[in-house]
Parts: C-alpha cells; sequence; structure tokens
C-alpha cells in the first residue's frame, strides 16, 4: 500500500517535471511552418538524449566516489561540460550528415535530445529528493528539464547560424554552440540554491530565445528557397536555349572538350540538368508545404536518383571532379538531396 | 507581363503574357484576388504566351490555389508549354492545380 502510494507520487513527479517540456517540443514542432523534422526524428533525438543521461549517470556517479570532496564544484563545472557533450554528440552528427539544414530544425532537434536527457536525470532524481514536497519538484523538475532543452537548441542553432552565414566546418564550427551551452548549463547549477530564479530564467528565456531562432530561420529559409530557385529555372532555361554553349556552364563544358570524349560530356550535361531537376522539384514541396498544404509522394524521385547514380559511375571520379564547380554542394544543397532520396516529403 | 481578365459566365479566365519574374508576379496575386472578390470560385489561368516564371511566380500559384481550395473554388492553369511547363510538372505543384492543354477544358473540368 505505501510502496504503491509512493509509486503513484513518482509518476505525478515526473509527469509535472516531463510533461510542460513535452508540450513545449510539440509546440515548437507546430510552430514550424515548413514542418521539415519528421516525428521520427524528433522520437530519434528523444532516444538519443535519454541514452547520453544513462551514460553521463554512470559517469557522474563514478566522479563523485573518486572526488567526493568536490561533489558540489564537479555538479557546477564539471557535470555541465560532460552533460553538454554528451547531449551535442547526436546534434553534431545530425548536423554533419546534412540531416538538418535549418535554425528552427536544428532547435527542434536539439530541445528535443535535452528532453530526453531530462527524463532520465529526472527519474534518476526521483529518490534524492524523495523527502521533499511537490512544489520542490516543480521547480526543480520543469526548470531543468527546460534547461536541458534549451542549452542544446541554441548550441545546434548557433552551430547551424555558423554553417550558414560563415560556412565554417568541422571543431570550429561546433566548438562555440557546444561552449555556449556548457556556460548556460554551468550558470543554471550555480543559480539552483535559488530555484525560482532558475526555473523563470528557464522557462522564459528559452522560449523568448527560440521565438527569435524560429523568426530568423524561417525569413532565411524564404530568402534561400526563392533566390535558389530562381537560379536553378535559369540554368534549366539555359540548358534548353540554343546559346547555351555562350553560357558559364555551356563554355566551361566546352573547355573539357580536349580532355573528355564527346559521349562523356553528354552525360555530364545530363546529370548537371538531373542535379537541377531534383533542386527544382525538393524546393516545389517546400513551396506547397510553405502554403500549409498536403504533398502527395513522389513516385518518380526513385528512377531519378538511379539515373543519377548511373551517370556518376559513367562519368567516374576525374569527370566528377571536373564538374564539381558546376554542381552545388552547399549543405542545405546536400541537405535536400538526402530528404529526396529517403523519401521524406 | 500583362493580365487580361475575361469572365466564362460563373468562371473567369485570366490571360497571362509576358514573364513571370518577382517583379511582375507580385501583380498577378492581387488581380486573381480581386476576381475572388468580385464572387468567381473558378479561376483559369492562361499561360500560353507566358515565357518564364520565377520562384515569385509559383508562390502566387500555390498561394492563390489555397485561397481558392478553402472557399470550395479551384485553380485552373492551361496552355503552359516550354519552360513553363516544365517548371509546373518539376515542381510537382501540378499536384495542386493539374494542367490543361486548352482553355476549354480548363473551363469544361468538373
Amino acid at each position: 500500500m505505501i510502496h504503491s502510494s509512493i509509486q503513484s507520487g513518482d509518476v505525478l513527479r515526473v509527469a509535472l517535471a516531463l510533461l510542460p517540456v513535452l508540450l513545449f517540443l510539440a509546440a515548437l514542432r507546430a510552430l514550424d511552418s515548413y514542418k521539415l523534422v519528421s516525428l521520427r526524428t524528433v522520437l530519434t533525438s528523444l532516444a538519443s538524449g535519454a541514452a547520453a543521461a544513462a551514460v553521463c549517470f554512470g559517469f557522474n556517479t563514478f566522479m563523485f566516489q573518486i572526488f567526493p570532496g568536490a561533489q558540489d564544484q564537479y555538479a557546477r563545472i564539471g557535470a555541465p561540460v560532460v552533460e553538454e557533450c554528451a547531449k551535442a554528440a547526436f546534434w553534431i552528427f545530425l548536423i554533419a550528415t546534412a540531416r538538418v539544414a535549418f535554425m528552427a530544425d536544428s532547435a527542434i532537434c536539439g530541445f528535443a535530445v535535452g528532453a530526453g536527457f531530462a527524463l532520465v536525470e529526472n527519474i534518476s532524481y526521483l529518490h534524492l529528493l524523495v523527502d521533499r514536497g511537490i512544489g520542490t519538484w516543480i521547480l526543480r523538475g520543469p526548470g531543468t528539464a527546460v534547461m536541458h532543452g534549451g542549452v542544446a537548441a541554441l548550441g545546434a542553432t548557433i552551430s547551424v547560424y555558423l554553417l550558414e552565414s560563415r560556412q565554417w566546418r568541422g571543431v570550429r564550427l561546433f566548438a562555440p554552440g557546444l561552449l555556449a551551452a556548457i556556460v548556460l548549463h554551468s550558470l543554471f547549477n550555480q543559480s539552483l540554491q535559488y530555484p525560482m530564479l532558475s526555473l523563470l530564467g528557464a522557462v522564459v528565456g528559452v522560449p523568448l530565445v527560440l521565438g527569435v531562432v524560429f523568426y530568423l530561420s524561417e525569413r532565411s529559409l524564404r530568402r534561400w528557397l526563392g533566390g535558389k530557385m530562381d537560379r536553378d529555372i535559369e540554368i534549366l532555361n539555359m540548358i534548353g536555349s540554343a546559346r547555351f554553349q555562350q553560357t558559364r556552364v555551356g563554355a566551361y563544358l566546352m573547355s573539357l572538350q580536349g580532355a573528355f570524349p564527346p559521349e562523356l560530356r553528354g552525360d555530364m550535361l545530363s546529370l548537371l540538368q538531373l542535379t537541377i531537376e531534383l533542386s527544382v522539384r525538393a524546393k516545389g514541396a517546400l513551396l506547397i508545404r510553405e502554403a500549409g498544404l498536403e504533398v502527395a509522394p513522389d513516385p518518380e524521385v526513385e528512377s531519378i536518383f538511379a539515373e543519377l547514380k548511373y551517370l556518376q559511375k559513367s562519368i567516374g571520379p576525374t569527370g566528377m571532379l571536373a564538374i564539381r564547380p558546376l554542381l552545388s554542394q552547399t549543405p542545405r544543397d546536400l541537405w535536400e538531396l538526402h530528404r529526396l532520396a529517403n523519401g521524406v516529403r | 507581363m500583362t493580365i487580361e481578365c475575361v469572365p466564362v459566365g460563373n468562371k473567369v479566365v485570366l490571360r497571362v503574357s509576358g514573364r513571370m519574374d518577382a517583379e511582375s508576379a507580385s501583380q498577378f496575386e492581387p488581380e486573381c484576388e480581386s476576381c475572388i472578390a468580385k464572387g468567381f470560385t473558378t479561376l483559369v489561368v492562361d499561360l500560353g504566351e507566358v515565357t518564364y516564371i520565377s520562384s515569385m511566380g509559383l508562390r502566387s500559384f500555390v498561394a492563390i490555389a489555397k485561397k481558392l481550395k478553402e472557399t470550395g473554388g479551384s485553380l485552373r492553369v492551361c496552355r503552359a508549354s516550354g519552360l513553363v511547363r516544365q517548371v509546373f510538372e518539376i515542381t510537382r505543384l501540378t499536384q495542386i492545380f493539374p494542367l490543361h492543354e486548352t482553355v476549354e477544358s480548363a473551363l469544361a473540368e468538373g
């Protein structure tokens, strides 16, 4: 009887701590007008955050045992470093593999990783705060959960911003976002002795920052969509016109005359046209999404990718290297190809 | 770009000619909206004389199609050829408004 009442109390505490965070995550997804993050990616992000928390729980317990006299300092400085690095592994993977290319999407995925982390962390805290009242739990639970989601979202967003605006790569790309997440997490942990302040900071600050991120992201996506699509349409127009050889692309292909046989140059032109067609196709789907309409499955995309593969093989590595200047390979171009190849509408 | 509106019963045919680029596409949407405001629920857009369409033009088409769908009406596109047809087909906007070969077939649909 006593055991079951503790259990129901535990469930209430975890629900109080996590329900607002999961609702906030659902609201973030609903607010995104393009809805580019699939439910599957959100669930995978939650699961990866939960796995990161399990690893950190083991590691932190080990550190507490090794340095029993420095638990407080570790909680303020050491734990944020370990936990943010563990959480960052997944959002870095998403950005590095071009699965996420816009700030709003990175914010949703980052927040989901943090929410997954908070789920496991709050369950592990149940036994520590079991003698405290629901009030303490309300202050500690949602505040920490929003903080975990918010700092991971901000870290991921900073990285996508740097990728977009500065074209940074590697450690340089991810270090500033990760550092910001660590610093904010550490500041939050320092303020835990004032739970009301930390709760307010998290539940007011995080939605405000993410609101700005969503606004900027949508503006950037609209600009990119229009600009890139117009350029692609222009190239399609040129390829089909009689004056193609006088264009920059045509002149470049003509300059390869001595190095590659005519049939291979024909394949190069086909590859260029197909890549642009795929790009326009992906943007058409974005235009439909932008208007809030449903995008139907694309039955032709599989055969187009098969043709693309055939052309790449026929052209060979040297030929591919030669036409690389004509093929747009920005992270967003790779992202949209990845979406199309995986049948994501 | 020029737009000529010709009412045909309870439908209206919009004859568009020229380049539908970022600048001129902004005329198209208000023209369609004024037709909707006059009570026309079926808009037939004749693109036979359009030589180019930009993303802004495509956006206008999607926005008008959405507006008409919400009011139970429909947007029909006809006589698109060359690059314009190619762009409509590649972007698969044809899933929202199918392309018709002639004005008559667009008017006859439904």
